[in-house]
């Protein structure tokens, strides 16, 4: 039987019996094979096959499956023996575009890699043109590039067959590399950093790579010989390689009219990682963002072992549509560890549109190893929480002392107090007794007490200062400048003070008001901590409602006479008064006074700390009479019981000497605040804050007193202390050359003061940005020392800049946004801006009457303008009360204090313009003779006064 | 050059697209001559995707045979905004041209086999490459073989198994195209599929 015979003998076997059951098929195989086994056996194995549904064609995708599988190694099978000058070894691989071979090369003896591209080049243009890419190609020299040393073309048949001759590398692929060696996170990061490193350096010398994939890069591991040790280390993460760069575009772009297999097979196989618009397939739009995409594809494949979309099995134009359209899921949602800044670094890298992703490779690197260093991503549209909290990780030695003081704090006191209380509870017999009671608030008391010590090193401030300065340091030379004009608009302060508001505070308070709702005690003293916290910081508005539920926690559970009532009161008393309400403030504290004494005795330590608040607020209203009484009974109840060098007693000197100024006692108030500052430097040091403090304060006197030589050699004495202490560029450093300046533009040395005015303001820019509220008003004064040079239209510049940023950071009513008003107002009245000069005048001294009261002294100031300001206009009838009200004001602040001189100078004027020349004569005299003894005869402002004196009795006399 | 040219793939191939447009249109209207200038093109357009896919291509994800032939459809006539038409002509010009192109790569093999020195492979390109397994894994030159040798023994068999593998046209259409009933497309699919397996399964028994 020939084989025919059996084929179509087997055909009709099998037609019968595919139907039939298996156990009946062997009847009829037995009758009808009879004795022919070869074609029994064909029948049995086609039955079987057909019973299984399977076999080798049953395979899903069919014969295009099988086509592609096997056309994988259809590219040329024969290895060449010798290809240009090069010996090839062997094929180390292939790919779409063409095979690798490893080669030697004879001169210089070297192995290397030598890439054989599948599609010859058959035009002489196209020739030309691969040999001019080449040579662009072999100018890329960097560690993380392979290097090409040479391209060239074999010619085969009628074509030129493109090779390239490149650096040989015993390396992994990236992904097999990261996979064996079980990379952290971390170590993939600083890997990929590296990657971009090497694509940055192409695109400089703008080459683009355009196929970046994993399998494109070798990672090798370093060697590295340090000189100074002689050493040699193993780079642990090791120096990837990438390979090809460029050659799809040689091979590619500029032929494609001739390379139509190879782009379609590479189109499909790097599909993933070709960004949308490289697979729009425009190549006249694409740069080096396309790059910056595979990059980010790259990231996210080698950190979740997955690829953003899955493209398997798609057809080329949905895969396309997938990358176009399809929203990856985000790396953190795929491995949870990565949310945050890797999630947002990787997903800025592979945005859809080219212009919202990074816009170099050297900005993801830079991203990149910011994460790895813990300081602020700049992916982010950098949110008050995020910075904080990278602030925080980065600084974690600071942040003990600083933003995780908060943390523990509320932490450690819950934690504590839960400790106490369940101790309580299992105590149940002696619960609620009192001596248990008191024990746990004794507790209670030594633990706040200490978390409060913590606190009072949490400086807001100088948070916000190394927030802004790890921004800057963290940013790219070349952008550092562009980084910082963008942050001038941020105050750090406020933003690391709103950050702890929302993150740390409010939280806290919901934790304790949930946590300890039965047990109030617990509750109120934890209030009270987190009030006064708040209050440290300046967070007075959020302090306020711990602040007042602590009173009234205590007094529901203690009574109203109960020492923890009149506590919480002083606290509440204190928040009030640094909020500027010195009416309800003095209340508090009256209220805690009263209790303290009622329970302890007059002049106890209680009444009387609770008496030097109800003092401050008498001060703070302009009861100057009042408040001298109450510190005059507050500083000597102090130096009974607490002797005259304890810190609250030098504390009370200052403030009763500082009320004693007010109120124009000056000579008492220049002994005592001598005495404060002698027993200052004795109990603290020359070195320390509290001498600082008090230094300012009497140099501020000096001032005042016009003593300006000593107040000069203070001023100085500090600055030189805090220059050493503190440095050149710390705020108090700063606060003090701004006190130098002022001293030395009061006593005209106005060059010296510009120069000192100038190194402050730029200090202060360095540390706040320029958006800061300090550094306005230093704007303010550099434009003040400017005017006082005549440089008015200069001054004026800064004037403007200083008012116009006040009013946006502080509010138009705020003390400091009127000062710019008012001294804007003067120089515009100079300037002949009379409308705007007018009503800023009135701007200023109606908002000073309503904040500060009749009385201050920068209501006087405002008064004195408004008088000023009339009379230049010519309004003299209306100039004439305010002038006076000035002199008044000015003239119970001392003989010589320097608003006196000028309302004398100015009434005088008024006097002359009114006709009235002896009247104006007299107050002129008055006024040289306190601006002779205070400045001396050569200060400019004495001669000018001495030559209007002149010029009105010429004015008398003809 | 016509049409345009920014769709996603679609660059300028070495077929001239107004040819092949031409020349699809003719074979719809029956022309046999249509088919066989189609040939190389189809061929050229299939072998290009089809080595492609498989460096994208996982083993546990499906390539079917007529996305396959759909894309190299809309490579030919460079117009992927155009309906396909689905035509059962140029299904069966594809086929052959796989079926074709089968022969060739086995041919390149065999000539492999013979002598030519089996190059050893480090990783390089291990990106996606993974060897297809289980069931898939169909030696081409013993596919090629067993063919062959089908169709020999029975031309219609082998055809429908063309059509059918490569192809990717259900039985009906193959039946359209072949002009018999779809009765006997049926039987003899079952019988050549059979056949086949039991052929390429050999030494498994």
């Amino acid at each position: 039987m020939t084989s025919r015979d059996v084929f179509a003998l087997a055909m009709e076997l099998f037609d019968e019996l595919c139907d039939v059951p298996p156990a009946k098929q062997q009847a009829v195989l037995d009758a009808r094979c009879g004795d022919d086994p070869e074609l029994r056996a064909q029948v049995e194995r086609m039955l079987k096959q057909d019973a299984s549904g399977g076999g080798a064609l049953g395979g899903e995708g069919g014969g295009a499956a099988v086509l592609a599988s096997s056309l994988a190694d259809d590219l040329g099978t024969e290895i060449p023996e010798q290809v240009g000058r090069y010996r090839v070894v062997r094929e180390i691989g292939r790919g779409g575009m063409g095979v690798v071979y490893e080669a030697e090369q004879e001169n210089p003896k070297r192995r290397v890699a030598l890439k054989v591209m599948r599609q010859g080049i058959s035009t002489r243009q196209l020739l030309r043109r691969f040999q001019h890419e080449a040579h662009v190609l072999g100018q890329l020299d960097h560690r993380g590039i392979a290097q090409i040393y040479e391209a060239d073309t074999e010619a085969l048949g009628n074509t030129a067959l493109p090779y390239f001759v490149m650096e040989y590398i015993e390396g992994e692929p990236l992904d097999v590399h990261v996979r064996e060696r079980g990379f952290s996170h971390r170590e993939t990061l600083e890997l990929m950093a590296r990657v971009c490193d090497a694509v940055h350096h192409a695109h400089q010398k703008g080459v683009m790579h355009r196929d970046l994939k994993p399998s494109n890069v070798l990672v090798k591991e370093e060697t590295t010989t340090t000189a100074t040790h002689g050493s040699t280390l193993i780079d642990s993460i090791g120096q990837p390689k990438i390979l090809d760069f460029g050659i799809a575009r040689v091979t590619d772009a500029d032929m494609q009219v001739t390379t139509l297999q190879t782009d379609v097979g590479q189109i499909v196989g790097t599909v993933a990682y070709m960004s949308p618009e490289q697979l729009a397939g425009d190549s006249r739009v694409l740069d080096t963002r396309c790059d910056v995409y595979a990059l980010g594809v790259m990231l996210y494949r080698m950190l979740s072992g997955r690829l953003p979309h899955d493209l398997a099995g798609k057809p080329i134009a949905e895969a396309a549509r997938v990358v176009q359209q399809d929203e990856p899921a985000r790396i953190g949602s795929v491995v949870p560890p990565l949310r945050g800044d890797v999630e947002t670094i990787v997903g800025k890298a592979m945005e859809k549109q080219a212009d919202r992703r990074y816009d170099s490779a050297a900005q993801l690197s830079d991203d990149i190893r910011r994460y790895l260093r813990q300081e602020p991503v700049l992916a982010h549209p950098p949110s008050r929480a995020y910075l904080l909290r990278r602030f925080a990780q980065r600084n974690k030695g600071l942040v003990v002392g600083v933003a995780a003081a908060f943390v523990l704090l509320v932490l450690g006191v819950i934690g504590t107090s839960i400790g106490l209380v369940s101790a309580l509870q299992a105590n149940s017999s002696l619960a609620r007794t009192n001596a248990a009671l008191e024990q746990a608030n004794e507790d209670l008391d030594s633990v706040s007490d200490f978390q409060a010590a913590q606190l009072s090193s949490i400086d807001a401030l100088e948070m916000g200062i190394l927030m802004r300065q790890s921004l800057l340091d963290a940013a790219p030379d070349a952008e550092r400048d562009d980084l910082s004009a963008r942050l001038q608009v941020i105050n750090f302060t406020d933003q690391a003070l709103e950050a702890l508001e929302v993150n740390i505070f409010e939280r806290a308070l919901e934790a304790v008001d949930q946590q300890f709702a039965e047990q109030p005690l617990v509750r109120a003293k934890l209030l009270q901590t987190l009030a006064e916290t708040l209050r440290t910081l300046g967070i007075n508005d959020l302090a306020r409602g711990p602040a007042s539920d602590a009173i009234e926690a205590y007094a529901q559970e203690l009574g109203e006479m109960s020492r923890e009532v009149a506590g919480a009161r002083q606290e509440y008393g204190t928040l009030l008064l640094v909020s500027n309400l010195y009416e309800d403030a003095g209340r508090e504290f009256q209220a805690a006074a009263d209790i303290f004494r009622e329970l302890d005795g007059v002049d106890s330590t209680g009444e009387l700390a609770a008496l030097n608040g109800v003092a401050a607020s008498y001060r703070n209203r302009g009861q100057f009479a009042d408040a001298i009484t109450l510190h005059r009974r507050v500083l000597d109840g102090r130096r009974r019981i607490l002797g005259p060098d304890h810190e609250f007693t030098i504390s009370s000197t200052r403030n009763l000497a500082i009320a004693l100024e007010d109120a124009t006692e000056l000579e008492e108030a220049g002994s005592l605040f001598r005495e404060a500052y002698t027993r200052a430097r004795e109990a603290f040091g020359d070195e320390d804050e509290r001498t600082f403090d008090i230094g300012a304060a009497l140099a501020s006197h000096l001032l005042t007193i016009a003593q300006y030589d000593e107040a000069l050699e203070l001023i100085e004495r500090t600055l030189t202390s805090q220059r050493r202490m503190l440095g050149d560029s710390h705020p108090e450093t700063l606060s003090s050359i701004n006190k130098l300046a002022a001293v030395l533009d009061t006593i005209g040395r106005y060059e010296e003061a510009e120069a000192l005015y100038r190194e402050c303001l730029e200090g202060q820019i360095e540390l706040y940005g320029e958006g800061d509220s300090l550094v306005l008003r230093s704007t303010g004064n550099l434009g003040y020392i400017l005017n006082l040079q005549g440089k008015s239209e200069e001054a004026e510049k800064y004037y403007r800049k200083a008012y116009v940023g006040l009013q946006r950071m502080l509010g138009p009513d705020h003390p400091h946004t009127l000062t710019s008003a008012g001294n804007l107002a003067s120089l515009l009245l100079q300037l002949e801006q009379l409308e705007e000069s007018e009503e800023l005048h009135l701007l200023a001294y109606e908002g000073r009457m309503a904040v500060l009261g009749p009385d201050h002294p920068s209501t006087l100031n405002a008064v004195y303008n408004m008088g000023n300001m009339l009379r230049t206009t010519g309004k003299l009838n209306e100039a004439e009360p305010y002038l006076e009200r000035a002199l008044e004001g000015y003239s119970g602040l001392g003989d010589d204090h320097i608003g006196r001189q000028y309302s004398l100078v100015n009434l005088g004027w008024l006097r002359e313009e009114q006709g009235r020349l002896d009247e104006a004569a007299e107050l002129i005299e008055t006024a040289l003779e306190s601006r002779t003894r205070t400045l001396g005869a050569d200060h400019p402002l004495t001669k000018t006064t001495a030559k209007e004196l002149e010029e009105v009795r010429e004015k008398q006399r003809g | 050059m016509t049409g345009s040219d920014d769709h996603a793939g679609d660059r300028a191939g070495a077929s001239p697209e107004g040819d092949a447009t031409l020349l699809l249109s003719r074979l719809e209207r029956g022309e046999e001559d249509a088919a066989e200038q189609l040939l190389p093109l189809v061929y050229q357009q299939l072998r290009a995707i089809a080595g492609s896919y498989f460096r994208g291509q996982r083993s546990d994800h499906t390539l079917q045979p007529t996305a396959l032939v759909h894309e190299a459809y809309l490579k030919l006539i460079r117009a992927s905004d155009q309906q396909w038409s689905d035509s059962s002509h140029f299904c069966a010009v594809a086929a052959t041209a796989m079926r074709q192109i089968l022969h060739d790569h086995a041919d390149a093999k065999r000539a492999l086999k013979r002598g030519g020195p089996d190059a050893r492979k480090a990783d390089l390109e291990v990106d996606h490459l993974t060897t297809p397994s289980g069931e898939r894994s169909v030696d081409v030159v013993d596919l090629d073989d067993a063919l062959g040798r089908l169709s020999e023994l029975d031309p219609r068999q082998a055809r429908i198994i063309e059509l059918w593998f490569f192809g990717g046209l259900p039985v009906e259409r193959v039946a359209e195209v072949l002009d018999v009933s779809s009765r006997t497309v049926e039987r003899d699919w079952r019988r050549a599929k059979a056949w086949l397996n039991a052929e390429l399964a050999g030494g498994d028994e």
